[in-house]
């Protein structure tokens, strides 16, 4: 279900604002008047409302409520937009936003259909977000996942298992009924079945997947893909690039580089890699390749980022080197699958063809592997070297 | 970590700087500390916050933190906390009888913590709220038990099925012990640290014996026992060289 006000446009008829010169010194007070708007803030309310319906039968009173809302909504962002121009603008309705308690005394003095429309205000009150807006806005997303840390503890406490794996069992329980009731209250985000709301669980489903899969994948099938069998390995330099890998660690496990003389890791990474080519080998593919089984062969459960931010380069020439037929995805009409509405064909690529002409620009990938090694060595200030790695 | 003897806290403080990067909790024992013992005025807080920030932390922005610093002087005219120092708790010989109750020595021990913490703060309940200062994985420190998230919660869960602790979801999650009895005969008197757990052997033992050697109290397993199952080896150890040395 969502909101019904794409059939008609909303209309209203605008003010217009007052016309007058344009004076340079007076600039400054159109600029003021943009400041502390409260347009995101309309935005949202709006979007909270398509996710309110969703828990409502379409022509309900509440559906009907909360369509007008959304259309009134739409003229009060338009309005707080045009307010710049001096447009007098009104704040949004107190009863849609915030609870309003009845007192006893209140109950005595207001009649039925009163009490009747406050409380009916009362449940339509826009005080939370969709629940998919806590990958927007990190500070909900703490908020909810606080306020799940809570529930979870208690369900541990009193069932033992988390919330959401309670028994069909447990949840007849009139302490169950109770406790979901007050969740329910509490839970600082609308966990409703609107559009997006379902379409943020698929992504998050997926995305799950995905992640599961990354971390059972094999460190020695990368290994296999980044190690170039071709270049032997050196046991002395083995050691040798141990050490850097130690000093390397030691670097960023210490967060030093606020003491340190470098104003970035990207400088630190440098002279390692300088030093490196002075001290082990002159050659960045074979650095890289030390670099590699050292990482993925002999300590494989540990960080591999020493290997892509020190020799980044060499691991891509080795790659370069090692297989130079890549397939790629190519759009075409009689393609094999089919992606987002277009077809694709697999299109194998020929990097000794493409090498000329690559992403490099005007520099070659030959001359980029005598400019590497040696211009790293004369100058440690180049900037084009940092572009070129990119 | 529970902070249980804030003047420590402040010395470390003023000679180490922070623990971790601007923390809350550190400018607020701070600023504590400057009104009620150096009897500062609290519209000179805020500035003293900035030059102490400043001179651990020379990029310290004080317009990126000025809500942090703010807060903490909201807090300081709003929190009734004084600064306080150790504070003494006693053990009543009902309440060691109820720990002695569970048949778990390490789930003893946890309840034996929870107790001393809600003793210290003079109430009958602990607040585990995600948002508390205090953590469930610091009682299990303080308690020298090591149990994986999963587990410190399965311990709890025990706790409120033996009906020595009661789960409060309203308004914050609150944990009530019911297992507390300030009445009778009291058994123990200790001061509040984080070597706390020491008290719970000297308490939970049934025949307890001092160490002739190193004054620990222990459980006497044997009529002539004198000594702590380390001590026993050494002075064993002791005795063997004398008696060769006798022999050569």
């Amino acid at each position: 279900m969502a909101l019904n006000v794409s059939n008609i446009p909303v209309t209203y008829k605008p003010q217009k604002a007052q016309k007058c010169k344009i004076i340079d010194n007076e600039l400054y007070k159109v600029d003021v008047l943009g400041f502390n708007q409260k347009i995101g803030y309309i935005t949202n309310i709006s979007t909270t409302i398509y996710e309110m319906q969703s828990q409502y039968e379409e022509n309900s009173a509440e559906f009907e409520e909360l369509e007008t809302r959304g259309k009134l909504c739409c003229k009060l962002q338009s309005v707080e937009i045009d307010s710049q121009k001096g447009i007098a603008k009104k704040p949004i309705f107190k009863h849609w936003t915030k609870y309003r308690k009845i007192s006893e005394e209140e109950k005595e003095n207001l009649s039925e259909l009163e009490i009747s429309e406050i409380e009916f205000d009362n449940k339509l009150v826009i005080d939370k977000r969709p629940y998919f807006m806590r990958h927007i806005y990190s500070k909900r997303n703490r908020e909810y996942q606080e306020f799940k840390a809570d529930f979870n503890r208690y369900s541990q406490s009193m069932w033992g298992v988390k919330f959401n794996e309670i028994p069909n069992n447990i949840k007849k329980t009139q302490e169950y009924i109770n406790t979901k009731a007050y969740y329910d209250q509490k839970n600082p985000l609308l966990e409703t079945n609107g559009i997006m709301n379902r379409l943020c669980r698929h992504m998050e489903k997926e995305l799950k997947e995905v992640k599961k899969q990354n971390k059972t994948c094999d460190n020695s099938k990368i290994f296999n893909i980044l190690f170039n069998t071709n270049i032997p390995i050196d046991e002395i330099k083995l050691e040798q690039i141990k050490e850097k890998l130690q000093k390397y660690n030691d670097f960023k496990q210490s967060k030093m580089l606020k003491t340190s003389e470098f104003h970035t890791y990207e400088q630190f990474y440098k002279r390692i890699r300088n030093e490196c080519l002075v001290e082990i080998s002159n050659d960045i593919q074979e650095l890289a390749n030390l670099a590699v089984y050292l990482c993925y062969s002999l300590m494989p459960k540990k960080k591999k980022d020493f290997c892509l931010d020190c020799f980044g380069t060499g691991i891509v020439q080795n790659l370069q080197s090692r297989n130079n037929k890549v397939m790629l995805p190519q759009k075409c009409e009689d393609g094999d699958f089919e992606y987002l509405g277009d077809k694709y064909k697999m299109v194998e690529l020929d990097l000794e063809k493409n090498k000329q002409v690559d992403t490099f620009g005007e520099i070659t990938n030959n001359d980029f592997n005598d400019f590497n090694v040696f211009e790293d060595l004369v100058n440690d200030d180049f900037e084009c070297f940092e572009d070129l790695e990119l | 970590m529970i902070i249980f003897n804030k003047e420590t806290h402040y010395d470390k403080l003023m000679s180490r700087g922070f623990e971790k990067y601007i923390n809350k909790r550190d400018l607020i024992i701070l600023a504590t500390h400057w009104v009620e013992i150096d009897n500062v005025p609290q519209n000179d807080i805020i500035e003293r916050l900035i030059k102490f920030c400043t001179k651990w932390n020379s990029e310290f922005n004080a317009v990126k933190y000025e809500n942090l610093l703010l807060s903490v002087v909201k807090l300081l005219n709003v929190s009734h906390e004084t600064f306080s120092t150790n504070k003494q708790i006693t053990f009543f010989r009902q309440e060691i009888d109820n720990i002695s109750k569970i048949e778990d020595k390490n789930l003893q021990k946890v309840l034996f913590i929870i107790m001393c913490i809600a003793k210290w703060k003079n109430n009958t309940y602990i607040y585990l709220n995600n948002g508390n200062a205090m953590k469930l994985s610091d009682i299990f420190k303080l308690a020298g038990v090591k149990a994986t998230g999963k587990q410190q919660e399965l311990f709890l869960f025990k706790l409120n099925g033996y009906g020595f602790i009661k789960v409060n979801l309203k308004p914050l999650l609150k944990y009530d012990i019911l297992c507390l009895k300030n009445i009778g005969e009291a058994v123990k008197a200790f001061d509040v640290s984080e070597n706390m757990i020491e008290y719970f052997d000297e308490l939970t033992i049934k025949n307890p014996i001092t160490c002739q050697r190193c004054g620990k109290i222990i459980e006497k397993k044997v009529n002539n026992q004198k000594y702590c199952n380390k001590c026993s080896k050494e002075v064993r150890l002791e005795k063997d060289r004398i008696r060769k040395s006798k022999t050569n």
